[in-house]
């Protein structure tokens, strides 16, 4: 009973701030955000972070939330710059004001130094958000650039394939695959007899391509009401036994697929491994720790 | 390398983002509401109390506008109860439950894309009052660790008695640990291992050393998981009573 009631008046007081704030904010219309959607924008970059500096594998990129957090973010430079030039001519004018005055550029000054902790901490999440997405394509560049080279081919996996690098990416990583490989060639490569300088080989015993490690383990928390990967583990052996006869160069890494039967309730934390729990992940189930 | 770092948050960001959690603050001075990336705060009006996020609470601690109320988990009487809990001998194996989750908002359908904004579950940090006074007193929230301590170091003369305070959270620290290390011994190769109710620097600790376990037992096993493999797909493919008839066959053979 008292969670309901808490529930309702954190409802009702988060109205309250909104429409407290409209009424207090003296700087231009807020018309195209609601404050809910700047909340839930909030928690879900930090959601972003969190998943993908702990997933081992190359989350879906979030191109919208980037977009939208992104423009936020420019919106609030500007906000800070305008209100650190409008202190600087408003301290030449206030010399004379005396104390009030001096109260006045004070809590100016606090506002500044708040606006800019908060910009910086945001600035820092994104930043991080993106090295580690940057780390991951880098360490496993010749798999991801195959997934994508794939993209055009198969219809139904448009949807999952391309949505996981972003456009810059891509650009980034066919630049840094190419000026690598170019290297490489300079280097040693041209001394190595014909048949065995590729890069992407997959022929032979030890493929040259290394997907990331999907065995890996990880802590992840249970936000369904009920979760069970019965139906990803199905797929997974799908994709095996696909994989086994049709094409020979997919590359399903080291068992993809989910293996092991899962099966949690809300609120739960296990340590499991990454295949088996990555469908939940994406779905939005589960919550990687 | 972009980011040398292995997978998984270290205890500096499992620190920046418990700075995320919001918490009771009484102000001294008067402050209007601002317009921040993270929402928009209330307008602080003395001596009425409001939440902040922790960052803010501290910032402002530190220049002695403001006082932060302990929320009702972070007292003697709070932990003293938590800390009995633990160390009873019938709760051995799990840890103290954490606080109830709210309502799953159970608006996400199975098509929607990653990280659409309709099908988001709120989770900590962002659990509604976690850590404000109007907290659960029984029960640690996920990032109890780093809050008591970020408290305790700029905030100690908020509380009643930091030091009692201080001491119980070591020493459920202490306990929570070993009951994290007598875990290890269930850990295998494939299945998952329940930790409820754990922390968020808990997990911070343990996870480099749990990875490190679970990898090795997993190449130990490889050999053993290729081979059940090969059978599985084997008995799929042509029925149960294949097998059998390839032993016949070695057995001539001999």
């Amino acid at each position: 009973m008292d969670l309901d009631i808490s529930d309702i008046l954190a409802d009702v007081s988060r109205h309250n701030h909104s429409q407290s704030s409209y009424a207090n904010s003296h700087s231009h219309s807020h018309a195209t955000d609601s404050d809910t959607d700047i909340f839930t924008d909030h928690q879900l970059l930090t959601r972003a972070w969190t998943s993908e500096r702990c997933a081992p594998d190359l989350l879906p990129y979030p191109t919208e939330l980037m977009d939208r957090v992104m423009s936020r973010v420019q919106a609030q430079i500007a906000r800070i710059e305008d209100l650190a030039s409008g202190m600087g001519d408003g301290q030449l004018a206030s010399v004379p004001g005396g104390a009030g005055g001096g109260a006045g550029t004070q809590n100016a000054n606090l506002v500044l130094s708040i606006l800019q902790t908060d910009l910086s901490r945001t600035q820092f999440v994104v930043r991080s958000f993106l090295r580690q997405r940057l780390a991951k394509m880098t360490k496993h560049a010749t798999f991801y650039l195959g997934l994508i080279s794939k993209v055009p081919n198969q219809n139904q996996d448009h949807k999952s394939l391309s949505g996981h690098l972003s456009t810059a990416e891509v650009q980034f990583l066919r630049n840094h695959q190419a000026l690598l490989s170019e290297f490489y060639d300079v280097s040693f490569l041209s001394a190595f007899p014909a048949g065995l300088r590729r890069l992407d080989d997959t022929s032979g015993g030890v493929s040259m391509v290394e997907g990331p490690d999907s065995g890996h383990a990880v802590v992840v928390r249970c936000l369904g009401e009920m979760w069970a990967n019965a139906e990803d583990v199905e797929r997974g052996v799908e994709e095996r036994e696909r994989g086994v006869q049709g094409d020979g160069d997919r590359e399903g890494g080291a068992g993809a697929g989910a293996s092991v039967e899962l099966r949690m309730r809300r609120g739960e934390v296990w340590v499991v491994r990454w295949r088996d729990v990555r469908g939940g992940v994406e779905r939005g189930d589960l919550e990687l720790l | 390398m972009a980011l040398p770092l292995p997978p998984g948050l270290t205890p500096s960001e499992v620190g920046f983002l418990c700075e995320m959690e919001l918490v009771t603050v009484i102000p001294r001075q008067r402050l209007e509401g601002l317009e921040l990336l993270g929402g928009p705060t209330q307008s602080l009006n003395p001596p009425f109390p409001a939440p902040l996020p922790l960052w803010l609470a501290l910032l402002l601690k530190r220049q002695k506008r403001a006082n932060i109320s302990p929320p009702p988990w972070l007292s003697v009487e709070g932990l003293s109860s938590i800390l009995q809990f633990e160390t009873d001998n019938r709760t051995a194996e799990v840890f103290s439950p954490a606080p109830a989750l709210p309502q799953p908002t159970g608006f996400g359908s199975r098509h929607d894309a990653y990280l659409s904004q309709d099908s988001l579950e709120f989770s900590p940090p962002f659990l509604a009052d976690s850590s404000t006074t109007r907290s659960q007193s029984n029960a640690l929230p996920y990032h109890w660790l780093e809050l008591g301590h970020l408290l305790l170091t700029h905030a100690s003369d908020d509380f009643d008695d930091p030091d009692t305070v201080r001491r119980l959270l070591r020493d459920l620290r202490e306990v929570r640990m070993s009951k994290l290390r007598k875990g290890f011994k269930v850990l295998d190769a494939g299945a998952g291992v329940k930790m409820n109710g754990v922390g968020g620097m808990e997990v911070a600790e343990v996870r480099g050393f749990v990875g490190g376990i679970v990898d090795g037992l997993r190449k130990i096993n490889r050999s053993r998981e290729e081979s059940r493999k090969e059978r599985e797909a084997e008995e799929r493919e042509n029925g149960l009573g294949s097998s059998s008839y390839q032993d016949d066959e070695d057995d001539m053979q001999l």
